[in-house]
């Protein structure tokens, strides 16, 4: 890899100068780039119609790729992966020198490239939906609604009834048990694609997480309750589909087009990646995600992974609390020499590289 | 109770919060802590993080503003002009007049200059206080040619510092004049000295060693060049004088309390005069100054609960610190002796020959102390080692159990010398 994407050598601390630049720290070039971004998602999701001078010159790869013609989904998901290699060979120059970064950086540019990218095109041009290998319930819903999943599950196409399978066995089997063994972090960031796009795009914009306790309280009133919803409004389409019942099912169609609108448009798109430079590069995952949500339940229940902490080695410098993406208050832990197993903690391992003394280490050994 | 404690640097700061936390009555217990320096208490290890704009000043503060007033704690942003040792009266450059039961000095450090170099050039400056990080700023705009004299973590910090905000500048150069045969000479031993030096060459920064400052050579009251010891002269358009520190006993001398290098205490922290008391970089109880981190913060904890009754005298703990020269982590625990060699210790030298572990050990062969370079290392195993006296053939068969680095870095391997 060295041969391919010149690993910097770090000139010291590798995230010196974050601080004196007004994009990083919000200032007018910050509020500007927010904007920009919040209006190309309102413009994907809403009115694609605008986009159409972009999307078009888009047409010949996506007949290559796809067999039809471009929309303002498959811009999307171009510009989306574009910024997770390119910025992801950033995210390499910077860190790259230390092997978790390397190999986690890697990862998940080659997930975001092939199985949201090359595959679900791919899985279109057969002229099946465009499935995700790296996508399940509950961050992305519909898989599991009855629907979607009966007909998969029963579709002639043994590739099609294999992805719902394969949604299924993600969820109830490897979730539990690689969270115990790895913590959220072997979903979060090496899988997924919205932790790809934090940890390269994003990058820039970690330590503008709020790291205050108002926030964390914030963050336990929104994502237990958004993972409280979805888990409702798939029961309730699961109630219907056995017991038939055409009031309840509108119920539940507006209740999942609200979702739909509110969680999957608003919160993950807009703010979640629009505000990168206003409020840090985790919003979604750390306040609106159902995935997280469940993930951070079993890794703060069930799970070996911890950050160990070198009991009195801590300066209180606070670099690692700065450059938490999450907003963990780490230093309040490594000041008290405290183990740290928080909820939130998507395992990033970046302040336990910006530590000058040693002092924090994520594992899961036992 | 009326406590006031001058300085709020980790010694006064952990005073003050210890002395809350085992005294939650604020009524029974005034606590009152004041500071020239800074309004609120920072990370002084931190300042470096600010000077390449990692961290800003409230970053490095670890606790919030507003946390002061709920903890029942004072804090004066001013100075102390004068000191009455036997009434516990202090003056303030306000004119303000505060009395106390027990004053704690915890003043801290102030560079230590050697006499013959000029200071009061422009472009010449220390840094040790958070005012040098406006001064920094200032010395650093437009130079090209920076030089550190001194060869210790403050002169790794400048080093740092420079290496990321001018060595982009066309033909700078980042110099530093160290005394000893390496780096670090005075505490790491010649191996480590000299991979720590090598480093520092490989991040851009000349190390002139076995050499000293004699002269800075000023044009028009502006630093321009440094003479060394050798004759040689390299130019300099901004210079740090980084010679290390001397316990900061100014006020209390001229309060008449008995100072010798520090101020002088017992083993409980109390200076001559009865009330006043002498905590972490100034002081010096009987077992010497000791101007650490956690030293600070274990003497500003220990004089709490004497001050409160609940202790009486100090025991020093095992020694440890640790550093980062640029990315190459340092840490130490225990006592490793500057001169050791193969006599005294066991040095292991990863296949990478950059990364190092040395287990000092007494002449029975058991662990008395151990210094890593670019390897992190598990405290709590590192101090067990050598508190239970554990023989150094047996801490290298478990060396792996001792390994704190993150997941992925290739294991440590030494190859036998």
């Amino acid at each position: 890899m060295h041969q391919l994407i010149p690993i910097m050598i770090p000139k010291g601390a590798s995230r010196s100068g974050t601080m004196l630049r007004p994009w990083r720290t919000r200032g007018a070039s910050a509020y500007a780039l927010a904007m920009l971004m919040t209006l190309f998602y309102v413009c994907v999701y809403w009115f694609p119609g605008v986009l159409d001078v972009v999307i078009r010159p888009l047409d010949g790869f996506s007949q290559l790729l796809r067999g039809r013609l471009a929309d303002q989904w498959f811009l999307y998901g171009t510009v989306y992966t574009l910024a997770v290699l390119i910025m992801g060979v950033r995210m390499l120059r910077r860190d790259g020198h230390e092997r978790y970064h390397r190999y986690r950086t890697l990862v998940l540019m080659l997930v975001q490239l092939v199985a949201a990218y090359i595959l679900p095109s791919m899985f279109a041009r057969s002229g099946r939906g465009e499935f995700y290998f790296s996508y399940f319930w509950p961050l992305k819903p519909e898989v599991m609604f009855p629907s979607s999943m009966t007909q998969m599950m029963s579709s002639p196409d043994a590739l099609t009834a294999f992805m719902s399978w394969w949604s299924l066995a993600l969820l109830v089997i490897a979730t539990p048990i690689l969270t115990y063994l790895y913590g959220k972090r072997w979903y979060c960031s090496w899988v997924c694609g919205c932790g790809a796009l934090a940890e390269t795009a994003g990058d820039a914009f970690r330590h503008l997480s709020s790291n205050s306790d108002r926030s964390w309280k914030l963050e336990q009133m929104i994502i237990y309750p958004v993972f409280a919803i979805i888990t409702l409004i798939t029961a309730l389409l699961w109630y219907e589909h056995a017991n038939p019942n055409p009031a309840l099912a509108e119920i539940a169609a507006s209740a999942n087009r609200i979702y739909g609108f509110v969680v999957g448009g608003l919160f993950s798109g807009v703010i979640g990646v629009g505000f990168y430079p206003l409020l840090g590069s985790r919003v979604w995952c750390r306040f609106g995600c159902p995935m997280a949500a469940l993930l951070g339940i079993l890794q703060k229940g069930a799970s070996r992974f911890r950050i160990e902490v070198n009991p009195t080695q801590c300066i209180s410098c606070g670099n690692c609390t700065t450059y938490c993406e999450m907003g963990i208050d780490v230093r309040s832990y490594a000041e008290r020499g405290e183990t740290i197993k928080r909820a939130s903690c998507v395992g990033c391992g970046v302040c336990s590289s910006v530590c000058p003394r040693g002092v924090l280490r994520l594992t899961s050994q036992v | 109770m009326n406590v006031l404690i001058i300085g709020n640097g980790i010694a006064g700061t952990s005073c003050a919060r210890m002395l809350r936390r085992l005294q939650p009555d604020h009524a029974s217990c005034s606590i009152t802590m004041i500071s020239e320096e800074a309004p609120y208490h920072f990370s002084r290890p931190a300042m470096m993080y600010i000077s390449t704009g990692q961290l800003t000043l409230e970053h490095t503060k670890p606790f919030a503003d507003a946390s002061w007033s709920e903890q029942g704690i004072t804090l004066i942003h001013g100075r102390v002009e004068a000191l009455d040792a036997s009434q516990r009266i202090c003056r303030l450059d306000d004119g303000r007049q505060l009395t106390a039961d027990v004053i704690v000095l915890a003043t801290g450090s102030v560079p230590s200059v050697p006499t013959h170099l000029d200071t009061s050039l422009r472009g010449v400056i220390t840094y040790t206080q958070l005012a040098d990080v406006q001064r920094l700023n200032d010395v650093m705009k437009g130079a090209r040619h920076a030089v550190i004299i001194g060869g210790g973590l403050i002169a790794a910090e400048c080093a740092e510092i420079f290496a990321c905000m001018i060595e982009d500048r066309a033909q700078s150069t980042i110099t530093c004049v160290v005394r000893e045969a390496g780096f670090y000479g005075n505490v790491l031993p010649d191996h480590e000295s000299i991979v720590v030096t090598e480093h520092l060459r490989r991040h851009g920064v000349r190390v002139l060693t076995n050499t000293e400052a004699v002269r800075l050579l000023a044009v028009e009251g502006h630093v321009a060049e440094v003479e060394l010891s050798d004759g040689r002269r390299i130019p300099a358009e901004c210079v740090v004088i980084a010679t290390g520190v001397r316990p900061n006993v100014e006020l209390a001398s001229k309060a008449g309390i008995r100072c010798d290098t520090g101020i002088l205490t017992d083993a409980s922290f109390c200076t001559d005069h009865q009330g006043m008391m002498a905590i972490g970089d100034c002081a010096q109880p009987p077992w010497g100054v000791r101007q650490l981190w956690y030293t600070g913060r274990q003497h500003g904890e220990h004089a709490a609960r004497v001050i409160l009754g609940r202790d009486v005298d100090f025991t020093p703990t095992m020694d440890f610190n640790s550093a980062k020269f640029f990315d190459l982590d340092w840490s130490t625990y225990g006592t490793v002796p500057q001169s050791s060699d193969a006599a005294n210790s066991r040095l292991l030298i990863d296949r990478d020959g950059v990364r190092s572990i040395r287990l000092a050990h007494d002449d029975s062969g058991c662990v008395v102390g151990i210094h890593a370079l670019g390897v992190r290392l598990d405290q709590r195993v590192c101090e067990q080692w050598v508190s239970s006296r554990t023989h150094v053939n047996v801490a290298i068969a478990n060396l792996s159990s001792a390994i704190f680095d993150a997941e992925f870095t290739p294991s440590f391997t030494a190859v036998t010398a």
